[in-house]
């Protein structure tokens, strides 16, 4: 049994240790939180040593692995502390709020031989999953350009009843950024998951909202290895309501052309079967799918089953510390980019 | 007696249809030194949502403040903070900071004001509401609210707009007695003017209905944006029914300008009572399946 901590308790958080308990031989023994009605939470569902401090938690509590999903900024203290302790460490995306950074907790994560995956959810999601194996049988021919697309709500609320944004969001100096770091970090990723050696040709940042930083971006990429351009668009602007989710990968080949959006089964025919599914499988006594009946949740439980597998297997990861680092330096290139292009 | 409630419409002119329906109510311009433009900032969505009042109609009635009452008078745009939304953040999010330096006028957090405690009826006793001192005391207070429909109230115009005053960013506190709440708060807040914003209003969906309704009694005009959205009888609103019923506001009305019925053709509809069923049916059908299985509720939708 694989002794597990997770450190910040917000809604990803929440939702990792969730997902945890469906994950073969893994525990969630003790949570982090600076606020203690979450703390009361974690404890309302079994986990036993409670912290209101991570760093405490990463001093005493002999874990095997953490799950970071405290606010972006405080990734790179948790993520060093947790790696010179020798955990393994599931990050939250991003890596981190600067390349630099990102490259001090690689730097230690090496030196103490431990794994750490950033999560990337996306490319679980099951639409993304068959997309990329259409296109790896050829079925698409080559790719010449490849759209990728996530629009959503960012910080905001989207639904009935509006909920209060955490003020580390906006600012700048604790969030790292705004929709490129957030939203684009998956595109990007993306991007480099089908493509590979990438680099950025162009940016371009919007600000309807007068954030301290971008709601909106597109970003041009190529890959070195296919000589895809990739077009990227990204906005926190739309307060479009779940389940609709504005989010797609098309992909333009010499011989034919395909979107995630082909795949998607209406949210709704979905949620009855996989519901239908999971209660038949708990009569039966057998697993179910986490949040499956969501139809784009049941990716975050896919990548963390995914990130214990390769614990237990003492694999590597194919979300790589160097594509998480390269994914990262994207982005920050974007921001100089766009400042250097746009006033 | 009659009041007026004036309807403009014109989606390009915005300053001229605001100082047209202004025009035609029953305000008489005053010497003024102090302003309070209310708008509706309840959340981070810009206008173009339907959610928040334009900053446009804003502008034209500080240029009618400064055209007509006194150049010179000292105007802030108010807002208080709410459950989900600070002021620090929609007046910067929104434009407003900008906007306010482009006017020479000020923002003002409702809830840093000095308050007063009124007390409120409810079926469950008195309680006491507290309200900034500013929206009692100012020289001239206008009230600029949006015309739409949220999810799970019938209508928020003119009063309900008011109730965003309240000196307590907990308004959910307030929720299980809303409508003697917003007839509470009525009661003592009277703005001189209420110039709705309806350019994009919000029903099922956001629309540009071009709308700018203005009049001086608070219950007339949310009278009027009731018809709009759909009701025979305003008194189908709790509110209102309750605010006629104690003697808030005037449902005698005379509708000068535009054709109501253009804008009740036009405006998207929504069956908050059917929405309000499927949705709960459907928490309720999430809920239930996570009791059998022990699966998640997503993020999105909180602790259920």
């Amino acid at each position: 049994m694989k002794k597990v901590a997770v450190l910040g308790l917000g809604k990803m958080g929440k939702l990792h240790m969730m997902n945890c308990r469906f994950i073969d031989d893994i525990k969630v023994v003790a949570v982090a939180d600076s606020y203690e009605k979450n703390l009361k939470w974690a404890e309302s569902h079994g986990v036993e040593r409670l912290y209101i401090d991570y760093t405490k938690l990463i001093d005493k509590e002999d874990v095997d692995a953490v799950i970071i999903t405290l606010p972006h900024f405080l990734h790179v203290n948790s993520g060093i502390l947790a790696a010179e302790k020798g955990i393994d460490i599931f990050m939250e995306k991003p890596l981190s709020n600067t390349v630099a950074e990102g490259k001090e907790i690689i730097d230690v994560v090496k030196k103490n031989g431990v794994k750490l995956m950033v999560g990337c959810n996306c490319r679980f999601i099951d639409s993304v999953e068959q997309l990329k194996k259409k296109y790896d049988n050829g079925i698409l021919g080559d790719i010449e350009i490849a759209t990728l697309e996530n629009i959503g709500n960012g910080p905001f609320s989207p639904f009935l009843e509006p909920t209060p944004v955490p003020d580390w969001y906006l600012d700048p100096n604790k969030s790292g950024g705004g929709a490129v770091l957030d939203l684009g970090y998956h595109m990007i990723d993306l991007f480099q998951y089908f493509f590979n050696d990438i680099t950025l040709e162009y940016a371009q940042l919007g600000n309807r909202y007068n954030l301290p930083y971008e709601d909106s971006a597109t970003i041009i990429l190529k890959s070195n290895t296919t000589s895809t351009r990739g077009i990227v668009n990204l906005g926190w602007f739309s307060r479009s309501v779940f389940p609709k989710f504005d989010f797609r990968v098309m992909l333009h080949g010499t011989v034919d052309y395909a979107s995630t959006d082909d795949f998607v089964p209406n949210i709704y025919i979905n949620a009855a079967k996989e519901s239908l599914r999971n209660i038949w499988h708990t009569i039966l006594q057998k697993k179910i799918r986490p949040l499956s009946y969501t139809y784009y949740y049941h990716s975050y439980f896919k990548e963390l089953n995914y990130f214990f597998e390769c614990i237990k297997n003492n694999k590597e990861s194919e979300i790589s510390i160097q594509e998480s680092l390269r994914t990262l330096e994207i982005v920050e290139e974007g921001y100089k980019m766009s400042k250097n292009k746009i006033d | 007696m009659k009041t007026i409630v004036a309807l403009s419409k014109n989606y390009s002119d915005i300053r001229k249809t605001v100082f047209d329906a202004i025009n035609k109510t029953e305000f008489k311009p005053k010497k003024v030194n102090s302003v309070i433009i209310k708008p509706n900032l309840c959340y981070y969505w810009d206008s173009s949502t339907g959610e928040t009042t334009d900053k446009k109609v804003i502008s034209a009635i500080i240029d009618y403040v400064r055209e007509y009452c006194n150049p010179d008078a000292i105007i802030k745009i108010a807002e208080a903070d709410a459950t989900a939304m600070k002021t620090k953040y929609v007046f910067k999010i929104l434009g407003y900071e900008k906007f306010a330096k482009e006017k020479k006028v000020e923002l003002f957090n409702l809830c840093d004001d000095a308050f007063k405690e009124i007390d409120v009826k409810t079926k469950k006793g008195d309680i006491k509401v507290p309200i900034p001192k500013s929206m009692l005391e100012s020289d001239l207070i206008i009230n600029v609210p949006k015309l739409k429909v949220p999810r799970r109230i019938p209508l928020t115009c003119a009063m309900k707009n008011l109730f965003g005053c309240i000196h307590n960013p907990i308004k959910a506190k307030y929720h299980p007695y809303l409508n003697e709440v917003i007839v509470g708060v009525n009661r003592h807040i009277k703005p001189d003017l209420t110039v709705v914003d309806g350019l994009i209003a919000l029903g099922k969906y956001p629309i540009k209905l071009g709308l700018i309704m203005a009049g001086t009694d608070s219950l007339a005009i949310d009278s009027i944006a009731a018809k709009i959205i759909g009701y025979n009888d305003p008194r189908g609103i709790g509110y209102i029914k309750l605010a006629e019923k104690i003697g808030v506001g005037n449902l005698d009305v005379d509708i000068i300008g535009e054709d109501i019925n253009e804008f009740r053709k036009k405006f998207p509809k929504v069956n908050n009572k059917l929405f309000a069923i499927i949705w709960d049916l459907q928490l309720k059908g999430i809920k239930t399946y996570v009791n059998i299985t022990g699966d998640i509720v997503p993020p999105i939708l909180g602790d259920l």
